[in-house]
């Protein structure tokens, strides 16, 4: 149902006029027109507000060696990184896992392979990453801990 | 598992376990595969299902190696040689 400026409470402009500033997405079926305009207009007399801190996601800038179908048993654990941000391909699940091979801490493991494990911000997320890496180099596995 | 004298049976079930370990090189993946709520249990593995793997060689060698240790490990089975027996508890490390 669409609302009119006079029907929001203090908190409803707020935060409309900061999703405006900030470049979010309004939805705007839920506003008329002249609540738009009127938040807009409310919003551009407004001193600049500062800049929101992001969760920084480094592991997007990654290329992954291979695609995640051909990083061993990998891809089992599409399911169980999708629990944590539903919105995750497999593409960025091997940066993902890259990510952690390239940075995460070593430790022996068995037959010769590698773990290593990090944190990594998954959807704003603080999530440990275990990735196991063959003798050889390439990726047995990987999956989130939780 | 059925053991006579001169062979071991193995059931679904028991196929299934194989497979969960084949696919489990880590141990904490080797834990989930036993907990009947994780999605990996290893009784809700579908043995009609195909299952593709790319990964070195080798590493075929060692999955069907360290799996089929950790079965028989886990099974209460040992390997015996010259008298001597060999604990298979080191393939779950």
């Amino acid at each position: 149902m669409t609302q009119s400026i006079s029907d929001l409470n203090d908190k409803q402009i707020w935060d409309s006029a900061h999703a405006i500033r900030t470049g979010q997405r309004l939805n705007k079926e839920d506003l008329s027109d002249e609540a738009m305009s009127e938040i807009q207009k409310w919003t551009d007399a407004q001193p600049a507000l500062p800049a929101i801190q992001t969760p920084t996601e480094p592991w997007r800038n990654t290329t992954a060696s291979r695609p995640l179908n051909k990083m061993g048993h990998a891809k089992k654990h599409l399911k169980d990184f999708q629990k944590i941000d539903p919105s995750l391909t497999e593409n960025e699940v091997a940066k993902i896992l890259q990510h952690v091979k390239d940075t995460g801490k070593p430790s022996p493991s068995s037959f010769g392979s590698t773990n290593y494990e990090s944190v990594v911000n998954i959807g704003g997320k603080s999530v440990n990453v275990k990735v196991n890496v063959s003798s050889g180099g390439g990726i047995k596995t990987g999956f989130p801990e939780y | 598992m059925k053991i006579s004298d001169n062979q071991i049976l193995l059931d679904d079930d028991d196929y299934k376990e194989i497979f969960s370990l084949f696919c489990s090189p880590t141990q904490y993946e080797r834990v989930q595969i036993y907990l009947p709520e994780s999605d990996h249990y290893f009784r809700k593995v579908d043995l009609q299902e195909e299952y593709s793997l790319n990964q070195e060689t080798k590493e075929f060698s060692v999955d069907a190696w360290r799996s089929v240790l950790s079965f028989l490990g886990r099974n209460g089975l040992s390997l015996l040689r010259d008298g001597k027996e060999l604990n298979l508890s080191f393939s779950d490390e």
